[in-house]
């Protein structure tokens, strides 16, 4: 089950690093870039931080699959 | 899950102004299913607690330092260190025992999960009554904005979320969640 749950996991923080991605592409792009930092900071912002969250969420699916459990 | 899949589909819809192949009427459709599941849940939450008096999620009356000092020993050290450099907590003393929530659970992670479904609630409120009530232009331009950033720091949340509770030394809780049985090794650990 746990590798399940580290499959699950993994692939939930490589989606918020794709989305977070789409998110900073999208406040430097065209449309964003004419509407005023305003509006381009949230995205940008937003998207790094989801990309940033989401490492220590790999390391631990990795963990959780390469780690032994101390307790059984 | 199915609220931050269908919110975010929209948002990223009109972020990057691209056609979708998804009938549009059926993501608002599941949006708004989600939605009222969420109220339910929240609502069921709430008055659970309430009833039974249950506080464990909560600091605890004139338990604020300790409990701000439990945390600073339960944060990675670096992290630790600096906030009780900030506040002036004693880390010389030993942590306070944990009870049946940790202190990053009462000080950082609920009340984030709080304040997230709050705002999110409140403003898809707001955005759903547009239907039955007028709402003024610039009202609905901020509540649409704060209702985005706040769907974002759920999403933010739920990635926080599985990485403390998919993180090894917590994989026991996650098996006893399904079978309701706790390892005897992991409870004389604490």
């Amino acid at each position: 089950m746990k590798f399940l749950w580290a499959l699950l996991g993994l692939l939930y923080a490589l989606l918020n690093i794709y989305v977070g991605y789409i998110f900073v592409t999208a406040a430097m792009g065209h449309g964003l870039s004419q509407k005023g930092l305003l509006l381009q900071a949230p995205p940008f912002l937003g998207g790094i931080a989801l990309a940033v969250l989401a490492l220590p969420l790999i390391w631990n699916c990795a963990r959780l699959v390469v780690v032994p459990p101390r307790v059984s | 899950m199915l609220l931050i899949a269908t919110g975010g589909w929209q948002y990223i819809k009109g972020l990057i102004a691209a056609e979708t192949p998804i009938y549009m009427g059926t993501v608002y459709r599941i949006h708004y299913f989600a939605a009222t599941l969420l109220i339910f849940a929240t609502v069921a939450f709430l008055t659970d607690w309430w009833l039974r008096g249950e506080r464990g999620l909560t600091p605890g009356k004139g338990q604020s330092i300790r409990s701000l000092r439990g945390l600073a020993h339960e944060l990675p050290k670096p992290f630790g260190t600096i906030l009780a450099y900030g506040l002036g907590l004693d880390l010389r003393r030993p942590a306070p025992p944990t009870e049946q929530f940790t202190y990053y659970e009462r000080l950082i992670s609920f009340p984030l999960w709080e304040l997230s479904i709050g705002l999110v609630m409140l403003t898809g409120i707001i955005k759903a009554v547009r239907y039955i009530y007028p709402i003024p232009g610039d009202v609905l331009y901020w509540v649409s904005a704060v209702h985005v950033g706040a769907g974002v720091l759920l999403a933010m949340k739920l990635v926080d979320h599985l990485r403390y509770v998919l993180a090894p030394s917590r994989w026991a809780l996650m098996a006893t969640m399904a079978t309701g049985w706790i390892p005897e090794g992991f409870v004389k650990r604490f």
